[in-house]
This record gives C-alpha cells, sequence and structure tokens, in this order.
C-alpha cells in the first residue's frame, strides 16, 4: 500500500493561495496608485484651469491687438499638458477595471476642463485668425462603428497637430450636464456624429473623408492638404 | 469588467500554479538515492527489438546494443520483424548468431511483437528497445543497479533526442531535458505514467506476471506504466543511462507521432480513470493523475487564450491599419517609442497582476530548465537561446494546436490506428 502526504498537499495549497493573493494583491495596489495619481494630475489640472480662466479675464481686459500673442501662448501651453491625459483617460476607460465614484467624479472634471479649453479655442480663432479646426466627437460606448472613427481622428490628430483640436464627447455619460445640453444644441441621434465647427455630419466619416472637410476650413493652403487641393484643381 | 477570457487565464493560472509548487516541492524534498551497488553477480539480460520498416536506422540500434558494456554471455538479443516491407528483413538476417534470435511474423503491432519476444526471453530483466533509438556503452550498466530495490518492476532510461539540428528537433531536444527532469522529480513519488519505448527495463517475472504488453493499445508503453502503477509495482527514472531517439523532423511527422501520443493519452486516461483521486494508489492517483487531466482539460484553454491575446490584436492592428489606408507615417516619432512616455504614460495602461504572473512564470521555467540541463547533463550555449525562445513560446503553442486536433479525431472516431 502507498502512503501519502496529506501536509504536503495542503503545504502546497496554502503556497498556492499566498502567491496567487500576492499577484492581485499587487495588482490592486498599483491600481490605487493609478488613480491617485490620475486625481493628482487631476489636481494640477484645475489649476492650470483656474489660471486659465484668470488668463481669460485678463485677455478680457486687453485690446484685439494685445490679446492675440497672449491667447496662442495659452493655448500652446494647455494643449502640450491636457492632450496627453486626455488620451490617457480615454484609453483607461477602455480598459475598464475602474468603475466608481473617483472615476466618475475624475471623468466629469475632465470633460469640464476639455470644455473649458474649446470655449477658449473659439476665443483664440475669434480674435487671433488662427489656422484651427475644432471638431466635437460624439460617441456611445455601445456603437459599432466609433472605435474605426476614433482611429481615423487619432489618426488625422497626429498629421494636424495643434492646428486640429479634437474633443471627444461620451454622448451616454449623463452623470455630466453639459453633455446632455450639447447632445440638444447638435441634435445628436446617431453615433458616431462628427460636429466639424459647426457643421453637423451623423454616421462614420473615412479617412479621405474627413481630411477633405477638414482641408475645406482652413483659409490659408496647408502643406498636408496639397494632395487634395490637386485633385480638386484637376 | 470580468471578462471570461480572465477568468480563464487566472484558472489556468491558480492550475499551473499549485503544479509547479508541488513539483518544486517534491524536487526539494530528500532523495531515496538508488542503491548503487556494483553489479556483484551480473544477471541475464534480453533485449527485445520489435522492428517494422525500420531498415534506415535499425543497423545503428542492433550496432549501438551489441557495443553495450556488459558480459557477452549474459546479453541475448531478440529482434521481431514485425511485417516489414522494406529491407529490415535482409539487414537483421546478417545478424544472426547464437546472441541474436530473429524472428519474423505478420504485422500485428508494437505491443504484439514485444510480447512474442516475451515469450521466449530467458533474461531475468528484459530491456525493450525501438528500432529507431541507439544506447551508450555503459547505459545498461548505470541503469540496472536500480533493480536491486526487489519492489521496483522498471527503469526508465534518461531518453534524449539524437543528433537535433533544425528547429522542431530542437524544441524535442529541449522537451524532452525538461520531460526526463520532471520524471526525475516524479520518480521521487512514483509517479511515473510512461515507460518509453526506447530501451525502458523491467523485471520480467514482474511483467509476467501482469501480463505481458497489451496488444490493444497504440500506446504500449503508456499503457504498460498505468497498469504497473494500478499493481502498485515501482517505476523508477535513471539519472544516468542516455539512450538517444531519432525525433521527427518536421511539423507533419511530428503531428502524426504525436496525434497517437495524445489519442494513446486521452484513451489510457480513461481506461484507468478509476485511479483518478483514488488514495490508495498515493501520489500517482492523487497528483499525477489530477495533474494529467488538468493539463489535458487546459490546453485547448491555452489555444483560446493564445487566440485571444495574439490573434486577435493582430487582426485589429490591421484593421487599424486599413481603417487610415496604411499611411503609417505620422507614427514614426521618436516620442512614441522613449522611455519618458512609457514613465509618464504607458504604466497606467499596464495590467501589473499579469505582467507579476508572466514574469514569475518565465523566471521559474528558466530555473527549471537550467537545473534540468544540469540534472540530465546536457550542454547549452548561447546559440540555443533562439531554439529556447522558440521552445518556450511557439513549440507549446504549436502542441496545444495538435492537442485539440489529436481530440476532435478522437471524437470522429478515429482512434484505434497506431498511426
Amino acid at each position: 500500500m502507498r502512503t501519502l502526504k496529506k501536509d504536503k498537499y495542503i503545504a502546497v495549497a496554502i503556497l498556492t493561495v499566498i502567491i496567487f493573493t500576492l499577484g492581485l494583491l499587487m495588482g490592486l495596489v498599483i491600481n490605487e496608485y493609478k488613480i491617485k495619481y490620475m486625481e493628482q494630475l487631476a489636481k494640477e489640472q484645475e489649476v492650470e484651469f483656474s489660471s486659465l480662466q484668470f488668463q481669460y479675464l485678463y485677455l478680457d481686459s486687453l485690446e484685439d491687438y494685445e490679446r492675440c500673442p497672449v491667447v496662442s501662448k495659452t493655448l500652446e501651453n494647455n494643449l502640450i499638458t491636457l492632450a496627453p491625459v486626455l488620451e490617457e483617460i480615454q484609453r483607461y476607460e477602455r480598459e475598464g477595471d475602474l468603475n466608481d465614484a473617483a472615476y466618475i467624479t475624475l471623468k466629469r472634471k475632465y470633460i469640464l476642463a476639455n470644455l473649458r479649453y474649446w470655449l477658449l479655442a473659439q476665443v483664440s480663432k475669434e480674435s487671433c485668425k488662427n489656422e484651427i479646426v475644432t471638431i466635437f466627437y460624439f460617441y456611445s460606448q455601445e456603437c459599432k462603428n466609433c472605435h474605426n472613427q476614433g482611429i481615423t481622428l487619432t489618426h488625422l490628430k497626429q498629421i494636424f497637430k495643434d492646428r486640429l483640436l479634437i474633443f471627444p464627447i461620451d454622448s451616454g455619460f449623463d452623470k455630466e450636464p453639459m453633455i446632455s445640453i450639447l447632445n440638444t444644441k447638435y441634435n445628436i441621434t446617431e453615433f458616431p456624429t462628427l460636429v466639424i465647427e459647426e457643421n453637423i455630419h451623423p454616421g462614420f466619416m473615412s479617412k479621405d473623408e474627413l481630411l477633405e472637410q477638414i482641408c475645406s476650413l482652413y483659409t490659408t493652403p496647408q502643406p498636408e492638404c496639397e494632395p487634395i487641393t490637386a485633385a480638386q484643381a484637376r | 469588467m470580468i471578462h471570461i477570457t480572465d477568468i480563464l487565464f487566472w484558472f489556468i493560472y491558480a492550475i499551473s500554479l499549485y503544479t509547479t509548487i508541488f513539483i518544486i516541492m517534491t524536487l526539494i524534498e530528500k532523495k531515496t538515492a538508488p542503491k548503487k551497488e556494483p553489479l556483484a553477480n551480473p544477471s541475464k539480460v534480453t533485449v527485445i527489438i520489435p522492428a517494422h520498416n525500420e531498415e534506415k536506422t535499425i543497423k545503428g540500434t542492433i550496432n549501438s546494443i551489441l557495443a553495450l558494456d556488459y558480459p557477452k554471455k549474459l546479453l541475448d538479443i531478440i529482434i521481431i520483424n514485425d511485417g516489414s516491407t522494406d529491407n529490415t528483413h535482409k539487414i537483421i538476417e546478417k545478424y544472426k548468431d547464437s546472441q541474436i534470435t530473429i524472428i519474423n511474423q505478420k504485422n500485428k503491432g508494437k505491443g504484439s511483437a514485444l510480447n512474442t519476444g516475451l515469450k521466449i526471453a530467458k533474461g531475468k530483466y528484459v530491456a525493450c528497445l525501438d528500432a529507431d533509438s541507439f544506447v551508450e556503452k555503459d547505459t545498461l550498466k548505470l541503469m540496472l543497479p536500480h533493480l536491486n530495490d526487489p519492489e521496483v518492476s522498471a527503469v526508465c532510461p534518461l531518453m534524449k533526442v539524437k543528433n537535433p539540428k533544425n528547429l522542431i528537433e530542437k524544441s524535442q531536444w529541449l522537451e524532452y531535458i525538461l520531460y526526463a527532469f520532471i520524471k526525475m522529480i516524479m520518480a521521487k513519488i512514483h509517479c511515473i505514467n510512461v515507460t518509453p519505448g526506447p530501451f525502458t527495463i523491467y523485471r520480467k517475472k514482474d511483467i509476467d506476471s501482469i501480463g505481458g504488453f497489451d496488444e490493444t493499445s497504440i500506446v504500449e508503453d503508456q499503457e504498460i506504466a498505468y497498469r504497473l502503477q494500478s499493481r502498485h509495482h515501482k517505476i523508477a527514472q535513471s539519472q544516468q543511462g542516455n539512450v538517444y531517439t531519432v525525433a521527427p523532423k518536421t511539423l507533419k511527422d511530428l503531428y502524426i507521432q504525436r496525434k497517437r501520443w495524445y489519442k494513446g493519452t486521452i484513451l489510457t486516461f480513461c481506461q484507468y480513470r478509476h485511479m483518478l483521486l483514488n488514495k490508495s494508489y498515493g501520489d500517482f492517483g492523487m497528483f499525477q493523475l489530477p495533474a494529467l487531466a488538468a493539463g489535458m482539460l487546459t490546453l485547448p484553454l491555452v489555444v483560446l487564450l493564445f487566440l485571444n491575446y495574439t490573434i486577435i490584436p493582430l487582426y485589429k492592428k490591421l484593421h487599424h491599419l486599413y481603417i487610415i489606408n496604411f499611411d503609417i507615417t505620422p507614427y514614426l516619432t521618436f516620442e512614441r517609442f522613449s522611455l519618458h512616455t512609457f514613465l509618464t504614460t504607458s504604466w497606467l495602461t499596464t495590467d501589473f497582476s499579469k505582467l507579476f504572473i508572466v514574469t514569475l512564470l518565465l523566471l521559474t521555467s528558466a530555473a527549471l530548465m537550467i537545473k534540468a540541463h544540469i540534472d540530465t547533463r546536457e550542454k547549452m550555449g548561447i546559440k540555443d537561446i533562439i531554439p529556447l525562445i522558440f521552445f518556450f513560446i511557439i513549440y507549446y503553442i504549436i502542441l496545444s494546436f495538435m492537442w485539440v486536433g489529436s481530440i476532435i479525431e478522437l471524437a470522429r472516431g478515429k482512434g484505434n490506428k497506431w498511426s
């Protein structure tokens, strides 16, 4: 007859549980860090935007000819800080392992920051006649074509950099009233919908369609638009 | 959000973790070293070589036996020509003498050929040797001491791949080394579940008492190991006696071989399922068979996970490129690949729990692989890095696919043929 060492089986089970939990805990701890880091970023952003609002007030007090260089400078600064963070928030949302109140608050703050940034861009365009095209990108979590639309937009952003400002709006996010206001204003019923400047384009837009639209909105010729203008000339 | 693939991942991880820890615990347990008594009274040994169309290798096989460092009068050789249709018959006829017996029979399969040999074998010990395998001069002398323990009924050789050249052979070379190492560990707790065709030595009276080889099995070397286990016979694993075997050179040949092995594994497992989780079979029933069952179930899942983590993202990437008309120039910026980008943003999207596991598993595998090389005395050089990477990443995935293919064939009723 054979003997069986029960203790060994139990010891192995305990070790397994310990290592298994260790891995999980590490993930949880780092997740906690991630949130803290994001919160830190959000706080910094808040200061940035208090500063921005102050700058905005200050800009109002200036004459048009003085205002322009200052606005451009502010916009540029914010582009550097805001854009990558926003990208991370979007990606973090897709990963989706975080779904609590902290995250919702964080997201709201970002949405608002984003919209304030949009307002500033409008001012900048009006007073400085900057070559900037702004796009509101309305998407929903269930929308099938939104992923593809996201890819094309990211691609165009890579091409035009600071001359193209894209503001993604998660239409289904009902925790932030500003979103329903925008949904109503642009009469959003279909996803994705792109609002390029004030023109509403429901449904998916391919890379070429988008490029054509964007290029038509610049007042001076852009090097990236050359193939399109050449095609139109023919 | 928890995905089904995540649940699978954690499930497979937990099982592999338990199995690995169990194996490592067994590894560090005190060894029951084989009694290394010198062979004062060497016993008679009969070597049985079943051969079915082995004209390419049989000459080398027989020569390697004739070159064994063992008294000639104590070494018989029986060659069973199992209905060969090539030149095997012509080649072996030349060897016929007082030491070598040759029997020709109609093709009845390896189990039957071995039994034919067993019936006329005169040795106290019987060594079976596949006709595509080769022993070293001292293999027999190194293996026999294990049989000094009267409870041991069989001793397995240290099986290695002969002259591995291409990536597939090299992968098998690594696989055999790792497997031999695991078998050395499992032998400590009497959990060996296969006594390989190349040069396992059996105690004749024990193998006779259990009725010889199963002639219906497609993996007679697995079946007999299970049968020995079910009758509580001990199986030892030699740590020194090398035997070299010819490994399949192409994926197709490998698939043919593995289909037989894997189907045989399932059939044998089912045949002896009463031993599963049965305490009276000790660690064999409580650890070896459950671990095997878990392995059988998780391998198809590994295929699924592989698809999920590699093929699907790859497809998405391609689709992504398609959407932007394959215009990738805007992405080729320096900052995208810089360390700074990683430190500031990429870590936010890294799953550290999975990273921890993957690192842990890689380190453990690497450590076991190094220990396996030391214990089997195989040398590994810098140039073996590529086969090693191939082995750990791609080879196992290939085997998983072969495993799934075997299950499908078995389910469709193509189970009982030798090839």
